[in-house]
């Protein structure tokens, strides 16, 4: 680059492009990155030029050949799919989210790519095939509840990625063929840092695992399956004191004194233990073996262990620096009042219910866990909590208690389930969550619900992102509530509320400055569908049927599901057939795809 | 209609707290009176319901609108009028007058019974169906919650909640009431891993059904919660009404063995059992050891290994802890017993000898 006088203002001198680029590829924050593409358009192609990390939120919001033409090398790439109720079986299987166009269009343009980062997509082997012998220098595939993939799609990367460092499937559903896809990793091949196959339900070879930790140095992230039995575990800590992540196998087997000094060892020679989480099924005379480790926790993910609540008191006790813990029910009021004296740097919890399809199981988890929880940890930033009952009382303390909350997400497990004091609904206490809690940015409602908690969260839901409703609100003036006043309002998913046409019309503007809305078994007709569709065409409105068929449908029915997201690429070429784009074509009658 | 303007204008267009925080303690009012009736899949009665309930109040609200508050517009930025706020203010209240609102419906008085027609649910149970099942066991379970939505024609909506209540003058709780037609139970398919796991109230059938994605769990821990209650039952020894099945895990054996307790009537019985079963892992030591030399596979071989100081047999009780076997009853035996194991007398120090006399004046 050579010498340039500058002179501010000056309009004969540009800045030159060089030195503009620069200094945008010191913004790393995708929104930053946007915002700085739209200043000009001098602004627009330097980030063009210089963007290497890219995060789509919609995979239909945008096509490849659209980031493909604008972008002209791409190393990293952050892609998501399905709406999240799909978690929840909500979303028809075959509705879409395939990543192997975009995979293939990737391979096309950008064959240096290194990450890809994909969650909830439909993932084939194909695509994993692709992606092992396309991209050279491939470095980070992270699956995150993703599905449609088998082990051979494993094989495939673990034989042609030479420079792999993170193999993470989080929470994907994998056809396990039980080949030894472990083996395919080549011997020569020594650059793994992260694996996490936890999702894996067979037994994986066990000496390939073997070896391939022992030849890894730079191993610090390991997340075995349930499959790998206690004295496996013990092997492959010996071999991996480097260690920060570990998730268990099966952390039981009948008590042998010779294995539970083995494993203490181990885990005490692991200094730089920080993150640990499998634990499943676990025998209480093994659990001390790991308190050596407990003090340097940052991060305890118990969400699958059925320990109860002496045990996990004792294990918590000693877990002083714990930031983030994951747990099950099990741990009861008392375990969490523990947590609350002991964790003051908790920054996360999330409590998950361990029978929840018991309507009164024995468990003495109630809404004052998390009040203590609230109060006794200053910098709690994230709940999730599955209870039974709860009361304004208790969200009015939690939110006087913590304003610092970022992310509430309340699940009472009982619909429409009221304050178990007033019996009244539970509006007042989660408006005292938005009202002081001003940064909120993800809520979810539960309980008993009425319009009443809608003003509320449109007055002061500024900063809001993310809601999920259930069950809850009585009329359109709900809905109309938050779309009009949450500013921020990013995504919205509604199930089995009494929301219809007109407050999703009035603020159909709105729904352009989200990335979706989700809406399921409420009350949006199909005329109103039609409606949105052919006025609004930056707008894709999926309306999907699943139980019923998609012919014949007529302006006054209800739709089941409805998916409505911005798009620049318009409808969407691969939907199937319970899928239907409304457009400016669209009709009463469904037209085949 | 103008085309809309994307993003910048949201904001200007979006100014209605002012209007709405005023009016909220109407709208929330009025809403409750005024409640939706065109509920998916409510059945009969929701239709005499609502009538009685849209004809008092859609003479008033009638009254309240103009025409240019009927004209149906999409909210658009920069297209929002004066008159716009104040029909936002009463959209709750005019939530009913979907006939003037819509151009695209055809008119619906309050008789809900067209619409229901018109709604694709073929394969869906009735939500009073569901409901029924579902609000039947709540109510028995919890008594001092309000009344569910029960089909009787006769009531108001606003007065569905326990009869108590009769006064017009709708609370909040009965809000509950009215949303419950639309908390749509009307999808329940079972969800197969946990639908047995409890047994239901026996007059509340429908209490089993679930709700789909209700709770909502990822499939990944409703599967691995599932294994892991399987595997609990297993070790407590709950399998089954005819059978006790429990794991016997021998020292230096590459896999462990179950046997049904049930079977055996007395530890002689149950310890030629075992003798069987784990016959091939001894064999190899028991000539390594060379204490006869003999080649001959005999059970009599693997009883004097067993009997002599080779192994003695454990097992682990309630209580967690592991006991010799033949102490107790066999009745109390089976009771107390979880899981067996074939021990090496190295281990069970100070039980070796005393195991061996035991055996061999048993046998």
């Amino acid at each position: 680059m050579s010498a340039v006088k500058f002179r501010a203002f000056s309009p004969e001198v540009t800045f030159p492009e060089e030195a503009l680029e620069q200094v945008i590829s010191f913004i790393d924050s995708h929104g930053d990155r946007n915002s700085v593409s739209l200043v000009c358009k001098a602004w627009y192609e330097a980030d063009r030029w210089c963007r290497r990390r890219l995060f789509i939120g919609n995979c239909y919001a945008v096509s490849p050949q659209i980031v493909t033409r604008r972008f002209r090398d791409i190393r990293s790439l952050t892609i998501k799919g399905k709406p999240h109720f799909a978690d929840y079986n909500l979303v028809p299987q075959g509705w879409g989210a395939h990543a192997l166009p975009w995979i293939a269009a990737m391979a096309e343009a950008y064959p240096a790519l290194e990450e890809l980062r994909l969650k909830r997509m439909v993932v084939t082997d194909e695509a994993l095939e692709l992606i092992g012998k396309r991209f050279v220098n491939f470095r980070v595939l992270v699956l995150c509840c993703c599905d449609g993939f088998s082990t051979d799609g494993l094989a495939s990367i673990a034989a042609h990625c030479r420079n792999l460092r993170v193999l993470d499937i989080f929470e994907s559903e994998v056809a396990d063929l039980r080949g030894n896809w472990i083996s395919h990793f080549p011997d020569s091949y020594t650059s793994l840092e992260s694996l996490n196959i936890s999702c894996l339900e067979s037994e994986l070879t066990f000496a390939a695992l073997e070896r391939l930790v022992d030849r890894c140095p730079k191993l610090t992230t390991l997340r075995v399956n349930r499959s790998v039995p206690l004295e496996k575990l013990a092997i492959l800590l010996d071999k991996a004191p480097q260690m920060t992540d570990l998730g268990t196998g099966m952390f039981m087997t009948e008590p042998r004194p010779e294995l539970y000094t083995m494993l203490a060892g181990a885990f005490s020679r692991c200094k730089e233990l920080k993150s640990l989480s499998g634990l499943w099924d676990v025998a209480p005379f093994y659990l001390p073996a790991i308190f050596p480790v407990c003090s340097g926790l940052t991060s305890l993910n118990l969400s699958y262990a059925p320990i109860h609540s002496p045990d996990l008191i004792k294990l918590l006790g000693n877990c002083k620096n714990l930031q983030r813990l994951w747990v099950l029910d099990y741990i009861e009021d008392r375990g969490l009042e523990v947590l609350a004296s002991s964790c003051k740097d908790l920054q996360e919890l999330r409590v998950f219910p361990s029978e929840p399809y018991d309507p009164d199981p024995n468990i003495a988890l109630t809404e004052q866990g998390l009040v203590s929880v609230a109060v006794g940890c200053p910098k709690l930033q994230s709940v999730l909590y599955f209870c039974r009952r709860m009361s304004n009382q208790a969200l009015v303390t939690i939110a006087r208690a913590r304003p610092t909350l970022t992310r509430f997400r309340l699940c009472i497990i009982q619909p429409h389930c009221p304050d178990h004091i007033t019996q009244g609904p539970l509006d007042d206490g989660f408006g005292a969550i938005v009202e002081h809690c001003k940064d909120l940015k993800r809520l979810s409602l539960s309980g008993l619900i009425t319009d009443q908690v809608f003003q509320h969260i449109g007055a002061h839901g500024k900063k809001l992102e993310m809601l999920s409703l259930a069950f809850a609100g009585n009329s359109d003036a709900g809905l109309h509530f938050v779309l009009s006043g949450c500013k921020n309002l990013k995504k919205l998913e509604i199930r089995d509320c009494p929301f219809g046409d007109r407050a999703l019309l009035l603020n159909a503007a709105k729904l352009e400055t989200m990335r979706s809305l989700w809406m399921s078994s409420c009350r949006v007709s199909y005329g109103a569908c039609q409606l949105l569709g052919r006025k609004m065409p930056r707008l894709n409105v999926e309306v999907i049927h699943e139980n019923s068929s998609p012919g014949h449908t007529s302006e006054e029915c209800t739709v089941e599901h409805l998916y409505i997201y911005r798009t620049v690429a318009g409808p969407r070429l691969d939907a199937p057939e319970f899928v239907c784009t409304m457009n400016e074509n669209s009709t009463t009658v469904h037209q085949p795809q | 209609m103008s085309p809309p303007h994307l993003g910048v204008g949201v904001e200007g267009g979006r100014d209605v707290t002012l209007p709405l925080a005023a009016a909220g303690e109407a709208m929330v009012g009025n809403s409750l009176e005024l409640k939706e009736h065109n509920y998916m899949g409510l059945s009969d009665c929701s239709s005499s319901v609502g009538s009685s309930a849209i004809s008092s109040a859609s003479d008033e609200t009638r009254s309240r609108l103009n025409l240019k508050a009927t004209e149906l517009r999409l909210g658009l930025p920069g297209s929002q009028s004066p008159e716009r706020d104040s029909k936002i203010s009463k959209l709750s209240s005019s939530n009913l007058d979907e006939k003037l609102l819509f151009p695209l419906h055809p008119f619906r008085d309050a008789n809900n019974c067209s619409l229901q027609k018109n709604i694709v649910s073929g394969s869906k149970r009735g939500f009073s169906d569901a409901m029924n099942g579902f609000s039947e066991s709540k109510f028995l379970a919890n008594p001092d919650v309000d009344v569910m939505l029960s089909p009787r024609p006769s009531s108001n909506l606003g007065l569905k909640s326990c009869s108590v209540k009769e006064s017009p003058v709708a609370q909040p709780v009965k809000m509950k009431d009215l949303a419950f037609p639309c908390a749509a139970l009307e999808r329940t398919r079972a969800i197969k891993e946990a639908s047995s796991k409890h047994v239901p109230p026996a007059n509340a059938p429908a209490a089993k059904a679930q709700v789909v994605g209700w709770p909502p769990i990822r499939s990944f821990r409703k599967n691995s919660l599932a294994t892991t209650s399987k595997n609990n039952d297993e070790v407590d020894g709950k399998a089954g009404p005819g059978a006790l099945f429990i794991k016997v895990s021998m020292d230096g054996a590459p896999y462990l063995r179950k046997v049904d307790l049930k079977a055996y009537a007395a530890y002689q019985e149950l310890s030629s059992a075992l003798e069987t079963m784990f016959t091939c892992f001894t064999i190899g030591q028991y000539t390594s050891h060379g204490t006869t030399g003999r080649e001959k596979l005999s059970e009599n071989k693997l009883k004097d290994l067993l009997t002599g100081s080779e192994y003695v047999l454990t097992y682990e009780d309630k209580d967690g802890d592991w006991m010799l076997v033949g102490d107790v009853p066999w009745e109390m035996f089976i009771d107390t017993c979880k899981r067996m194991r074939i021990m090496k007398s190295s281990e069970a120090i100070g039980l070796a000898p005393r195991a061996a006399e035991k055996r061999r004046t048993r046998n």
